[in-house]
């Protein structure tokens, strides 16, 4: 055996190997970035139906998807890509016109008096129900804020956007019609931040944005599927 | 220093050999594969997702129950056929099975908290989301069957999973 200089070296080159497979490994069992999705509460199964009666036909403002995935809103034939300007506009019902949604003016009294009467339940309530009182108070000393904030323009809207779908209906457009009606509401306190704070809605602060969906509340009901 | 330069003449040392280096890495990677269960369950079903812009991305440590609805995969559609089926876990199951799926995935969220307080591990179950993964020419009819379902087993908090994007 000849006699070798100097520490022998450990044979590197097989670690380019050993990285690589862990590599694979991480990129194979790692969780790849989250999903985003959209969210959406059903409603709770009762044996009441929702009163949908009551609400007053102009308050309605009805989507449709037919088996054919077109779109019809307020009974018209539309495009997709218009469905938030038509939405807003219903929305904000600037004009009042009498066939278009409702809303009225909120007051401070109305609202002071929610707070005291949320105070009051939080005073007496037993221990199991305390963090759901203090939300709720919290929630209404909120609501008076945002009126402090952003004035007239917080109004107290009747409407319910009724989403109708056919069973034949692709559940694309199904998802694209739900997106296009967040977007609507999306627009809305997008341009009220504009006007009222100067900034757009990516530049507000969690509180500013949660006062912006208390103004603009989103009230998107699904009816059940049709034949 | 005369430790190091100084002294007798080094003896020679024999080089690590390295042969064996793979064998040891390929080892653990099979350890992994076996040991390690990996967080996506295998599809049965053939999804495409749609495509939203409004979306939102759920909270880490949420707890979520997956039921994926599409056409079953090549190798699958001579067993269940090419309508859209619903997948829970990695199995493709029938509508009627979803309310054991989401007990059995409530029970395990109970579990999982069973050390730290029931308490806790109840509200997580009653947080649990239940993600949908559709694929996009679903006909609406079977989702809102599966929705109704989901209703019958009060998990009433849905995530539509959907690209991001225009």
């Amino acid at each position: 055996m000849p006699i070798r200089k100097g520490a022998p070296e450990v044979n590197a080159g097989s670690m380019a190997d050993i990285a690589f497979l862990l590599l694979i490994f991480f990129l194979v069992t790692s969780e790849m970035n989250k999903e985003s999705g959209m969210f959406q509460l059903l409603p709770e199964k009762s044996n009441e139906t929702v009163d949908t009666e009551k609400i007053k036909e102009r308050n309605i403002i009805e989507v449709l998807v037919n088996n054919n995935n077109l779109i019809l809103f307020e009974g018209n034939l539309v495009n997709l890509d218009e469905i938030p300007v038509l939405v807003k506009e219903m929305i904000l019902n600037i004009g009042d016109k009498k066939n278009w949604p409702e809303s009225r003016a909120i007051t401070q009294e109305e609202l002071q008096a929610i707070i005291n009467k949320n105070k009051q339940n939080l005073e007496n309530a037993d221990e199991s129900k305390v963090k759901a009182y203090t939300k709720r108070l919290r929630k209404s000393e909120l609501r008076l804020k945002a009126l402090e904030v952003f004035g007239n323009d917080f109004r107290k809207s009747n409407h319910v956007v009724n989403m109708q779908a056919t069973q034949g209906s692709e559940y694309k457009t199904y998802i694209e019609l739900k997106d296009k009606l967040k977007q609507a509401y999306a627009s809305l306190r997008n341009d009220l931040a504009k006007r009222k704070l100067g900034r757009g809605w990516d530049d507000l602060t969690l509180e500013e944005k949660e006062m912006l969906k208390m103004v603009y509340k989103e009230n998107i009901s699904e009816a059940p599927v049709i034949q | 220093m005369s430790k190091f330069d100084g002294g007798k003449k080094k003896r020679a040392e024999p080089g690590i050999s390295t042969a064996s280096l793979p064998d040891i890495v390929f080892m653990l990677l099979f350890f992994f594969m076996v040991a390690t269960k990996s967080k996506d369950n295998e599809s049965s079903v053939l999804v495409s997702l749609p495509t939203a812009v409004e979306t939102g991305k759920l909270e880490d440590k949420t707890p979520t129950a997956y039921i994926q609805l599409g056409i079953p995969v090549k190798s699958l559609q001579k067993i269940y056929g090419d309508k859209t089926s619903i997948q829970l876990n990695d199995a493709i199951k029938k509508k009627e099975d979803i309310r054991q799926f989401l007990d059995e995935k409530k029970a395990s969220i109970k579990a999982n908290y069973s050390d730290v307080s029931p308490e806790i591990g109840a509200s997580k179950a009653k947080q649990m989301v239940v993600c949908l993964k559709v694929d996009k020419k679903t006909k609406l009819g079977v989702v809102s069957e599966v929705k109704e379902e989901l209703r019958d087993a009060s998990a009433l908090k849905v995530n539509y999973i959907v690209n991001e994007g225009k």
